[in-house]
């Protein structure tokens, strides 16, 4: 298990390096330039001179390869520099959106933990039965449907006829229900549909087959056998989801007004904010690479093998 | 069976349970959270809870400095004080609400720091100048401030702090090229507290209008200077400005609320408090109207659709409207390889039928243009000929110019080449677009492929300045920018408002006249260079007027006092008050 953990700590690194040098050189493949953004920002006449100056000022007069090394070395201590356009630190612009996304994310994931695993269960376990298709076909319906329009149809129902939840805004507790559904319904879907197709197809494992010849309970070999195989891809693939759903909140947000990432990227792109899309790559990355590995390590604490094997 | 199911149900209140107290947990964050970001960006403002003691205010205002500190108690929790606010939403946040730039929205300056004049119904009148004399030869301007006046953190208002306010924009004079008064300022005077005296090297016909902008030629309290005394560059300390509100609680991208300044000189507002609820899109502006989360939206941004707007006026909100003085147009590539040629920017003029961009895009909210600048401008108003939607002759003109159509084909040619034009236009236009389909329908009648090119506003301005396109479609600057700022700017080498011009026959001529009419103090004179520029414009057809803006406004019904033509303000909500 130590040396498990170890080693999965250890191939953070340089993937983190990767991606720190991708979103350098991406942000520079921009069309459009820092220099010319900032000075359309202060709504200053965009000469050589003042482009020389800017550049100058932003440190953008360097060779590439060491603007790289200064924005390295400092992001090592959490220090991605300040905005151009705010002259903010960049950890404080992101770290306000990042904490609403966070906890729209967060929220969402509890809604496909509540209803896809029950879901999944009661359909993969009579295959083919009334429950089973409807559960099915609902699934088809809740990943089909775009996610504004959802919002929109949601916003319809609750906020304007029933009265019951808020339209926009992020002040209080009924300010998450919606915008988490919203994001999660797609997902949820999917999950529930996974779940299902993992019990039916290990169902028929020959191992099941042996557990009932032990003169197993059925909900015995569910609940302790079937089931934690079942989950393996699932909680695999909601890793990789929670990742872009941090990043691709930014619709829901939109509906909603959620103040989240959403508005912090979509400012520091318009702009050419490079720290800002710079600091919110790396973070993005650092988030999805770690929730990666808590569900790797969640995935072996389900199933010893994977210890075992990985030992070997 | 049943044992099944009661886990099932304990396993999903369980999940329930850990939902909300995930999101209880998270409302509690979220509430410290939101606590933590105040008090970080009124730290960054240097704000206090209470900018003002309220023993200062109460000598200030008696009864009314009192009324407003207990709503200032409750106003972050926005309970009880719920009559006492007013709740409007704008698509973006607040910014740094530093005066001399133009980075922070415009209402929210406007609401915050006043001009030495301001710009009401076309004309210029006193703001914190109550009266001025111009010398003779229209090169001293002597400004005498309004007695009394304080900020909003109760300092005084000086004849010296407006000097530093101009000062520090003038030492940053190559951000505003299209101020024309700070190429001409040569020096201020202070002979006493309430006394500005102007020094300019010539005379300078934009000068009140350029002191009447909501930017940057505003005046900060000394408390917004930082150390270095340079606002422009180093960012301001606090927003003080001498204005109807000023900035009580900001969270960023969430909203602002603004209260009323305890020490405003002009007429007190109904209301103690606006807060601005920050809501880019603009279907979640339309719900929020409707489920009364907000009580006004004021449409300065092109958001509101006819469509919407009648809607909401059906269902009950009041609504209102008024004429702008933006002009949408297309500005044509004088210098372009196929818009160089006059007749075909003469053929597109009379190819476009606006008309139809004011009904079909606009549903009649916004009126045809007739020229670059709004019919409000009278000084534009020089009798130039125009371009009404007459395709033959279009046609004819392209014709004679080489460019013909053959059989078969939609668009018309010359030396194999096909007559396309790109019209550009920046992504935060709303309707360029919608206005792009009906442009590319009326050019394809008279055989003229259009090609609508959108580009975020980076490569959109880039683009402009250098050149790189047919045609730019674009609102004008409208209000006091027009005519002077907006003619400084066209005659301003390597402005993007000149690189339209580049080609034109007489761009040299052109600037001399512009420059002319920028310092000409006879209005004889004037008028005749302006009657040069626009028959210029309509000769060599630079410009293809399209609609001129409207500002929009749907609010509760329970809310009367609204007045968009009278104030100063891009949001005068001054006004504004519950009926009884």
């Amino acid at each position: 298990m130590k040396n498990y953990l170890q080693r999965k700590l250890l191939g953070m690194l340089p993937l983190l390096f990767l991606v720190s040098a991708a979103a350098f050189a991406l942000v520079r493949l921009m069309p459009g330039d820092a220099a010319t953004a900032y000075l359309n920002a202060m709504n200053a006449p965009i000469t050589e001179a003042a482009l020389h100056k800017v550049q100058k000022d932003l440190g953008l007069d360097k060779p590439v390869v060491v603007q790289y090394g200064i924005w390295l070395k400092q992001a090592l201590s959490l220090d991605f520099g300040l905005s151009y356009m705010t002259k903010r630190p960049v950890i404080d612009e992101l770290m306000l959106g990042f904490y609403y996304t966070a906890v729209l994310t967060g929220s969402a994931v509890v809604w496909i933990i509540v209803f896809s695993l029950p879901l999944g269960i009661m359909a993969g376990r009579r295959p083919g039965s009334f429950m089973d298709q409807f559960i099915r076909a609902m699934t088809f319906l809740g990943s089909s449907i775009p996610s504004f329009w959802l919002g929109f149809l949601l916003v319809e129902f609750f906020s304007l006829r029933l009265k019951l939840l808020p339209v926009q805004g992020a002040g209080t507790l009924k300010n998450i229900l919606l915008p988490s559904i919203t994001l999660a319904c797609s997902y949820l879907a999917m999950y529930t549909k996974m779940l299902r197709g993992g019990i039916v197809e290990h169902s028929g494992g020959t191992y099941v087959l042996y557990a009932r010849a032990r003169g197993l309970k059925r909900r015995t070999i569910l609940w302790r056998h079937i089931l934690p195989n079942a989950l393996n891809p699932v909680l695999t693939s909601l890793g990789l989801s929670l990742g872009s759903m941090l990043s691709g909140a930014v619709i829901v947000e939109n509906v909603f007004a959620w103040p989240g990432m959403g508005r912090v990227i979509v400012r520091a792109v318009a702009g050419r904010d490079y720290p800002v899309i710079q600091g919110y790559i790396l973070v993005i990355a650092a988030v999805y690479i770690v929730l990666n590995l808590g569900v790797d390590i969640l995935c072996a604490m389900l199933n010893q093998r994977i210890f075992t094997e990985e030992e070997t | 069976m049943k044992k099944r199911k009661m886990k099932m149900t304990a396993a999903l209140l369980a999940a329930a349970a850990l939902l909300v107290s995930g999101c209880g947990a998270g409302q509690t964050k979220t509430d410290a959270d939101v606590d933590r970001q105040v008090e970080a960006s009124l730290s960054a403002y240097g704000q206090e809870a209470a900018n003002v003691p309220e023993d200062e205010q109460q000598a200030a205002n008696g009864q009314e400095a009192a009324g407003q500190s207990e709503v200032h108690a409750e106003a972050g929790g926005q309970e009880a004080a719920q009559e006492d606010v007013l709740v409007l939403a704008y698509p973006k946040d607040l910014g740094d609400m530093n005066p001399h730039i133009m980075a922070s929205p415009m209402y929210a300056q406007d609401w915050v720091y006043d001009g030495l004049t301001a710009l009401v119904n076309g004309e210029i009148v006193p703001e914190l100048a109550e009266s001025w004399e111009i010398s003779g030869d229209g090169k001293q301007y002597s400004f005498h401030l309004r007695e009394g006046v304080k900020f909003s953190d109760g300092s005084d208002l000086t004849a010296d702090l407006v000097r530093k306010n101009i000062q520090d924009v003038i030492d940053n004079k190559d951000g505003y090229t299209f101020l024309q008064c700070l190429e001409e300022i040569e020096s201020m005077d202070v002979p006493d507290k309430t006394t500005l005296v102007m020094h300019l090297a010539h005379p300078c016909n934009s000068l009140l209008s350029d002191l009447s902008f909501n930017r940057p030629l505003v005046i900060a309290g000394e408390a917004a200077f930082p150390e270095s005394g340079n606002i422009y560059q180093d960012g301001v300390k606090k927003p003080i400005g001498t204005g109807m509100w000023t900035v009580e609680e900001y969270v960023q991208d969430q909203y602002t609320l603004f209260a009323r300044n305890p020490y405003y000189w002009g007429e007190k507002p109904a209301f103690s408090y606006v807060r601005v609820e920050v809501i880019p899109e603009i279907e979640t502006v339309v719900n929020a109207l409707k489920a009364g989360e907000i009580d006004m939206y004021i449409d300065v941004n092109d958001g509101l659709s006819a469509d919407v707007y009648r809607e909401l006026e059906g269902l009950g909100f009041s609504v209102d409207m008024a004429e702008g003085t933006q002009v949408t147009s297309l500005s044509l590539n004088t210098a372009g390889e196929i818009l160089g040629d006059v007749s075909v920017r003469q053929a597109l003029s009379w190819a476009t039928d606006n008309t139809v961009i004011s009904e079909m895009v606009y549903g009649g909210l916004q009126k045809p243009a007739s020229s670059y600048f709004a019919d409000s401008i009278s000084l534009a108003q020089t009798g130039a000929g125009r371009y009404n939607y007459q395709p033959e002759k279009a046609v004819w003109l392209l014709e004679e110019a080489g460019w013909k159509l053959e059989e078969g084909r939609d668009y018309r040619t010359k030396n194999g080449a096909e007559l396309e034009v790109d019209m550009l236009y920046d992504t935060v236009f709303k309707n360029g677009k919608t206005i792009g389909l009906v442009l590319q329908e009326q050019y394809k009648n008279v055989g003229v492929k259009l090609n609508i090119c959108e580009e975020d506003s980076q490569i959109f301005r880039k683009k402009w300045k250098e050149g790189d396109f047919g045609m730019i479609l674009y609102s004008s600057w409208g209000g006091s920018y027009e005519p002077f700022a907006t003619l400084a700017a066209m005659r301003t080498n390597g402005d993007k408002f000149s690189t339209v011009q580049k080609g034109m026959e007489n761009k040299e001529e052109l600037d001399q006249v512009m420059n002319h009419a920028l310092r000409e103090t006879d209005e004889e004179k004037l008028r005749e260079d302006f009657a040069y520029i626009m028959d210029s414009f309509f000769e060599q057809a630079v410009y293809i007027p399209l609609t001129v803006s409207s500002t929009l406004a749907v609010y509760n019904s329970s809310l009367e006092g609204l007045d968009l033509e009278g104030g100063k303000d891009v949001m005068p909500v001054g006004s504004v008050k519950r009926k009884q």
